[in-house]
């Protein structure tokens, strides 16, 4: 029997077919539910927290003039009680307006135009390379298990999902960088570099739409060694994750049958076995992608990546509602897309999800 | 499988060679630039908003203040924008001459109405600074005068003014930019961001780019008004690096000054680099909580004989061990470069026994007490708050305290300092302007630091009376003994232990020239040549 997910579907046919756009539609006003909801847990459990804005962000003497800190409070909505906070940053929400940021002064939504590119580019970068050389590492570890390379992957694997992103950073940048002498530094540009015309925030991107190739490499260059050790964790798991479906999916007759029939090896992997394996492959990858953009902050200190994980860090610390809020707000609904676009591979994949509707 | 092999080798060889190729060699910035490390404490490049230490270290390449100090000295004010200044015999008028040369970057003269907008802005916006300017009001006298006069007299009124939040912006780009210097200025200038893309000072620097978290990048005026320093950098980068990739950077050439190493981190550091060590302008204190009614706690830290039983208690040695070379024990709460610090002798020693008859004497016996502190591995000048509360515990349950740690992270932590919420604390106090009526104006019963331990007013005549004669005498070295003697007194009544002043390190490629530390902008940029 020819398993279900070998059959080919036209993306087209599926993206336009019946009930898809129900599925989105339906998908779409959950993600709204889910944000209003994120938004409310991430507000109370900021109020939970025994801080005091107002004393993170004001000086030892700014803090002792009562007049200070009455225009402070004002400024931010602080002299209001909580729940008309809550009201009256809901409502802004509903505008586009996110408020504005404690401790950078200026829009959370300026403010995150900026800093959410940077990570957005490594996390891209970091991602591809853990999909690319998790599914070729995992495969390989499948098809030789219990033998040397097998043993190498896992023992390479599972250091990748043991070793503390923080302690990676740290050792990586110590080696490239000092003792190899081949990594560049700290930042996106060398320092005092001018960045590329903004167009979409992605400096490698943009220099190359500016046709700026010196600057484009430069900024690959910066990009190449955080991005890796943002990926070591995400290789990891894909890798074992592959490992584990090539795996299952290998003791299937079909694929007794297709080697059977006299088709090279290579052929049988492609069709019969990585197909089926990528089902939970996407799975884990859209999770690997949306926890990079929320667990960079560690790896964004070590390698002083301006991104949202350097963003949220000082927002956390100072207390910075709006901000803290609005990092909540970016890295919820890149969970929701993410999913959201697993769900519709799901249906590129797998026809029977499709059919179930 | 041998073809596998050479698959696996092309592989393998292409990746290396492409990793290599594309990371190429470490950068360096562009040549006559200068690139300055530090973890960011920074908001803006708005010198009424600004009271940050990178901040600060900015603005004064920016901005120039009426008045200055040169090197790391913090005691004898140079001209900066005023060629001179005159005050009366009870320092409540200050009248200050511009330099008839001062011009901002745009070519502009620098005239009284931008030092007064400058100033009364500082007042109005309500930012970070603005207390400064308490009590104090300006005025112009005419077009080159300006006049400061002040409620009571103000004899630091002088230092207060070489603060870079003092510094003297042009009034017509500030102004075009939506700044004010109006009474609702709070909420009616709208600059900050202007002054985030550009400067409007008269500094030897101007602003070239801004970013929060990671480089702000300065260019050399071309058109100084007091002549262009010919050796002075053309670009200076300050960037934000944390703690341990700046020894990497500095050591292996990426940055030329690394600012925020601990003594222990600046040994080892070779011979391409200078190792610049001075004296922090930071006191570590630990304090009882005199509030008896916060907690059955301090109902007895509250009693003098428990502080004596602390001060007497620590080990004083220990702590400036753990803090490394170049730290001191304090011997009062004012650093050491102050007028009227207190010298080594007149230390607090160690006395286990005088401290364990104070502490019968005390009756806490084992009521618990906790010592609050920034604890998610907070640091300062390479201390850690944490390890310094784990030292003071230690020494403190050797006299028989029942001492537990409650370390929390800042934004939680020092709340509770400033709302005397803590049966017993361990900080630090960093001057806000560089003279010692900062201390005696902060630590006296009923004052900012002496509220947070729970101290009011009038809970000490002789230490209040102190302040109130230092705050009006204007003769130095009556001052100088008037803080003398205000110290000695704390340290006999006060519920006030001063710990440690730690060293400054600050480690410089050899090629840097004048990297000096001073207690206000840490490095002043503009002084810095290359060899």
């Amino acid at each position: 029997m020819e398993p279900a997910s070998v059959r080919v579907f036209s993306l087209r046919k599926i993206l336009t077919g019946a009930g898809f756009l129900p599925f989105i539609v339906r998908r779409l006003l959950t993600a709204v539910v889910l944000i209003l909801g994120m938004t409310f847990i991430a507000f109370s459990v900021t109020q939970l927290v025994p801080g005091d804005p107002v004393a993170a962000n004001l000086g030892q003497s700014a803090y002792s003039d009562p007049e200070i800190v009455a225009a402070f409070k004002k400024e931010f909505g602080l002299d209001q009680p909580v729940y008309i906070q809550y009201v009256t940053y809901v409502g802004n929400l509903l505008q586009g307006d996110l408020g504005t940021s404690l401790s950078s002064k200026r829009p959370v939504t300026e403010d995150l135009k900026e800093y959410f590119p940077a990570t957005l580019e490594i996390a891209m970068f970091a991602v591809f390379v853990a999909l690319f050389l998790g599914i070729l590492l995992g495969t390989i570890s499948a098809m030789t298990r219990d033998r040397l390379p097998d043993q190498i992957i896992r023992v390479f694997s599972l250091t990748g999902v043991s070793m503390p992103v923080f302690w990676t950073a740290i050792t990586a940048f110590y080696i490239f960088f000092f003792v190899l002498g081949w990594a560049p530094g700290t930042g996106r540009l060398e320092p005092g570099a001018e960045p590329p015309p903004n167009v979409t925030g992605l400096f490698t991107i943009d220099a190359l739409l500016d046709g700026d190739f010196s600057t484009s490499r430069q900024a690959l260059s910066y990009l190449l060694l955080p991005a890796l050790v943002l990926a070591v964790y995400a290789l990891g798991v894909i890798t074992r994750f592959t490992r584990a479906s090539v795996l299952e999916i290998l003791g299937n007759d079909y694929v007794r049958s297709a080697r059977a029939k006299g088709l090279s090896e290579f052929t049988v992997i492609r069709r019969h076995v990585l197909r089926p394996a990528l089902l939970s492959i996407i799975t884990i990858a859209g999770v690997a992608f949306a926890s990079l953009l929320a667990g960079s902050v560690l790896v964004e200190n070590v390698f002083s990546w301006p991104g949202l994980g350097q963003y949220a860090y000082r927002a956390a610390v100072g207390l910075d509602l709006p901000g803290i809020m609005g990092v909540s707000m970016i890295v919820a609904t890149v969970f929701i897309l993410m999913n959201l676009v697993v769900d519709i591979l799901y249906r590129v994949i797998d026809p029977q999800m499709r059919d179930a509707g | 499988m041998r073809h596998k092999f050479k698959i696996a080798n092309g592989v393998a060889i292409s990746g290396a060679l492409v990793f290599s190729g594309l990371l190429g060699t470490p950068a360096t910035a562009a040549p006559n630039s200068l690139v300055v490390e530090n973890v960011f404490q920074l908001t803006s490049t708005d010198p009424a908003r600004s009271f940050e230490q990178t901040g600060n270290m900015i603005n004064h390449a920016l901005y120039e203040t009426l008045i200055t100090y040169v090197g790391g000295d913090a005691s004898k004010p140079v001209p900066g924008i005023a060629s001179k200044w005159s005050y009366n015999s009870n320092a409540t008028q200050f009248t200050f001459t511009i330099n008839p040369k001062a011009k901002f970057s745009d070519g502009k003269r620098i005239t009284s109405k931008d030092v007064v907008f400058s100033l009364n802005r500082l007042k109005n916006v309500k930012g970070n600074p603005s207390s400064l300017m308490n009590g104090i009001t300006v005025s112009a006298v005419s077009s080159d005068k300006v006049r400061i006069t002040t409620e009571k007299p103000m004899p630091q009124v002088l230092a207060i003014l070489t603060s870079p939040a003092a510094g003297i912006v042009n009034s017509v780009v500030v102004k075009a930019c939506g700044g004010s210097d109006a009474l609702d200025a709070s909420t009616s200038d709208t600059a900050l961001e202007c002054l985030k893309k550009k400067s409007a000072g008269s500094g030897r620097y101007i602003l070239k780019s801004f970013n929060l978290t990671t480089e702000v990048v300065l260019d050399k005026s071309k058109t100084y008004w007091d002549g262009v320093n010919k050796n002075g950098y053309d670009k200076i980068i300050v960037r934000n690096v944390p703690v341990n990739v700046q020894r990497l950077n500095v050591i292996k050439g990426a940055s030329s000054v690394a600012v925020d190493l601990s003594p222990d981190q600046a040994e080892g550091v070779g011979s391409r680099v200078n190792v610049i060590q001075g004296k922090a302008s930071n006191v570590f204190f630990f304090y009882l909580s005199a509030n008896k009614a916060f907690s059955p706690a301090t109902a007895f830290t509250s009693n003098p004989k428990c502080v004596e039983a602390a001060r007497y208690g620590i080990n004083y040695n220990k702590i400036v061990r753990y803090a490394g070379l170049g730290a001191v024990q304090a011997p009062g709460i004012i650093p050491s470069f102050f007028s009227g610090a207190l010298t080594s002798k007149d230390a607090i020693k160690q006395d286990t026994a005088r401290a364990k008859r104070a502490f019968d004497a005390c009756g806490i016996g084992n009521t618990p007490v906790e010592i609050g502190y920034w604890g998610d591995g907070g640091a300062v000048n390479g201390l850690n708050f944490g390890s310094l509360a784990a030292l003071v515990k230690e020494d403190l349950s050797l006299v028989g305290f029942n001492i537990s740690l409650k370390g929390a992270p800042i934004a939680v932590s020092l709340p509770l300092y400033r709302e005397n919420k803590e049966e017993t604390g361990l900080w630090l106090w960093g001057p806000d302007w560089p003279d010692s009526t900062n201390y005696t104006e902060s630590f006296s019963p009923g004052t900012k630091v002496g509220l947070r331990m729970g101290w009011p007013a009038g809970a000490d005549t002789l230490i209040e009376s102190l302040r109130q004669k230092a705050a009006i005498t204007t003769d130095p070295k009556k001052r100088a003994a008037i803080f003398t003697t205000w110290q000695k007194e704390m340290n006999k009544r006060s519920p006030l232990i001063p710990l440690v002043q730690p060293a400054a390190i600050l480690v410089a490629d050899k090629s840097v020239i004048g990297v000096k530390d001073h207690p206000i902008w840490k490095i002043n940029l503009p002084e810095l040549t290359k060899k």
